[in-house]
């Protein structure tokens, strides 16, 4: 079986600073994958190569087989892949029913998820709000809601975590295995272990921009360079 | 004024206040209304004031002062060098009618042509942001002008005389339907999917494009309407002179004044751009001309009042309750509920 999501041997530099080489992965249909590493190991560089921010240096990216390297976010919106921001990006001069509205679902994406997404993620009772009235985590569930409105097949879930009550934290879980659940690949960036374990079936481990490990969380954590990136070697 | 009520449509989730029957009502009431209100009184205007080259110009700086709402009103960028798509319409039109014959309908067109023409070639400066758009789009309209003022073919030297193609009245009733069509232009942008992308651009350009809106053409396409409505207006004002220098058509006056209308009758609004240059352009009309050096200390004062107590234009202060000022808000309650005064 094909990989719904193939990158290989992606790199991308800034001038002479190198910060991602040789990514490859596959991410299948309803697959959850955990991108770990320790801050500036790339996985928000990953990140914005894979939703067109940046154009990669080198490397290809396929969906369904499909060659996407280096389309415009807007281009791969409407392909279905999508993502939410480490820091949440939800526009600020409008409502949060706009924020929505705005999104034309992706046409070739085949998640039609069936529901509406702000009661999906909880956001519709203060859908004619503007989005400064809201809290930080609502922003972040907002900016989930309007990457969930183009109907994305692949999601990159980018910290979504961070900074959300326990409560919260459990909501935003729940909310990613029912997505798992309906068949969309997830592609999650994450510190929280104790989450990431909730929502997620594989991980990779990125180094200075570089994968050194792939496999199972539990492998992950017993695996002796994951240790060495996260705690040295003579802690 | 209802019109300032926008965006129900995408705004107001399902099951709540009014009927979508009634919803509908009053949104296309909000629509319809300035259309009627604005086509009366300028309609109405040569019996009010009997001067037809002073309302004809008003036109003129409300199509430009509807240009500035919609490239800077919903798109965040500020053309200090808006004169240069003027200009490019006024010799558009001119140089179509002297050296082709053209009618005035025809010249019309072709001025606004030769402003989106011009707006497509500088739309490379879209990448640019902030003061250094505002800047680039200057010096363009400048080089534009030194060409213009220097080339034989445009009459740079000798000056433009044209032949008169429409009467006073017929220039003044083409001019209130090309406001009246300027004004359908904002409201579609107000209040279409469009309008909703453009906002979104100006709010995160990066957030936008991954909700799926093409930046760049959405950005390109409401510059080049904004152009051609300064075509348009550039077209309508040689119709109006017929003889003329290079040097009033790109008088960098002609963009701070549509600047500062569109700004104090409230970008974003459909009728905010007409207002402003309706009380300011009167009140340069009344002032500005018997004494200048009095019209330009009231004109800077206004610019401070506006920019610390009115940001968002004299339309905010009937707008919605979130884009009225926080002082405006303050007056309005305490005359509505004195008693709850200590």
């Amino acid at each position: 079986m094909s990989a719904l999501l193939e990158v290989r041997d992606v790199a991308k530099s800034f001038g002479a600073f190198v910060a991602l080489s040789g990514v490859s992965l596959d991410v299948a249909e309803g697959q959850s994958l955990g991108l770990v590493g320790p801050n500036g190991s790339g996985k928000t560089t990953l990140i914005n190569v894979l939703s067109g921010v940046y154009k990669p240096t080198h490397g290809t990216v396929r969906l369904r087989g499909r060659d996407v390297t280096g389309l415009a976010s807007h281009r791969l919106c409407g392909l279905g892949m999508n993502r939410t921001f480490q820091v949440p990006r939800p526009l600020a001069g409008l409502t949060v029913a706009e924020n929505v509205a705005l999104v034309r679902p992706s046409r070739h994406g085949t998640a039609d998820l069936g529901f509406d997404v702000l009661e999906f993620v909880g956001l519709a009772r203060v859908a004619a709000r503007r989005v400064a009235a809201l809290t930080s985590g609502e922003q972040k569930l907002l900016d989930l809601a309007r990457a969930l409105a183009a109907r994305p097949d692949v999601l990159f879930v980018d910290e979504l975590g961070a900074g959300l009550s326990p409560s919260e934290l459990d909501h935003v879980a729940g909310l990613l295995r029912a997505l798992r659940e309906r068949g969309l690949a997830l592609v999650v960036v994450e510190h929280l272990m104790g989450f990431l374990e909730q929502v997620v079936d594989q991980v990779v481990v990125l180094n200075a921009g570089t994968p050194i490990f792939a496999g199972t969380l539990r492998q992950a954590i017993a695996d002796p360079r994951v240790i060495e990136i996260f705690l040295g070697t003579h802690a | 004024m209802p019109e300032l009520e926008s965006l129900e449509d995408v705004t107001t989730p399902p099951g709540t206040g009014a009927s979508p029957a009634r919803h509908a009502a009053a949104r296309w009431f909000g629509r319809i209304a300035p259309l009627v209100v604005v086509g009366a009184v300028l309609g109405a205007g040569p019996s009010l004031y009997n001067n037809l080259a002073f309302l004809t110009t008003l036109a003129i700086y409300i199509l430009l002062a509807q240009g500035v709402n919609i490239v800077y009103g919903f798109t965040g960028y500020l053309p200090f060098g808006f004169v240069g798509f003027f200009g490019a319409g006024i010799y558009g039109s001119s140089l179509a009618i002297v050296y082709w014959h053209v009618g005035g309908y025809a010249a019309i067109a072709l001025g606004a042509l030769t402003s989106v023409v011009a707006a497509l070639i500088l739309s490379p400066l879209l990448r640019l942001s902030g003061a250094y758009f505002a800047l680039a789009t200057l010096a363009a309209s400048q080089a534009l002008y030194f060409i213009v003022a220097n080339e034989s073919w445009t009459f740079g030297e000798s000056g433009m005389s044209l032949p008169l193609l429409f009467s006073p009245t017929a220039l003044y009733v083409i001019s209130v339907v090309a406001v009246v069509v300027a004004l359908i232009v904002v409201l579609y942008v107000r209040d279409s999917h469009f309008g909703l992308s453009l906002r979104a651009i100006r709010s995160d350009a990066v957030s936008a494009a991954m909700a799926g809106v093409n930046v760049v053409r959405t950005r390109t396409i409401a510059w080049l309407v904004s152009a051609a409505l300064a075509g348009v207006a550039g077209a309508l004002w040689a119709l109006m002179t017929s003889a003329f220098y290079a040097e009033t058509p790109f008088d960098l006056t002609i963009s701070v004044y549509a600047i500062v209308f569109a700004l104090f009758g409230g970008v974003r609004t459909a009728v905010g751009p007409v207002v402003g240059t309706v009380v300011l352009y009167s009140l340069y009309q009344y002032i500005g001309i018997s004494n200048p050096q009095y019209f330009e200390l009231i004109y800077g004062l206004l610019i401070v009042v506006l920019v610390l107590f009115l940001p968002g234009g004299l339309t905010s202060l009937v707008g919605g309750r979130g884009d009225r000022p926080a002082w405006w808000n303050r007056l309005v309650r305490r005359r509505a509920a004195p008693e709850v005064a200590p």
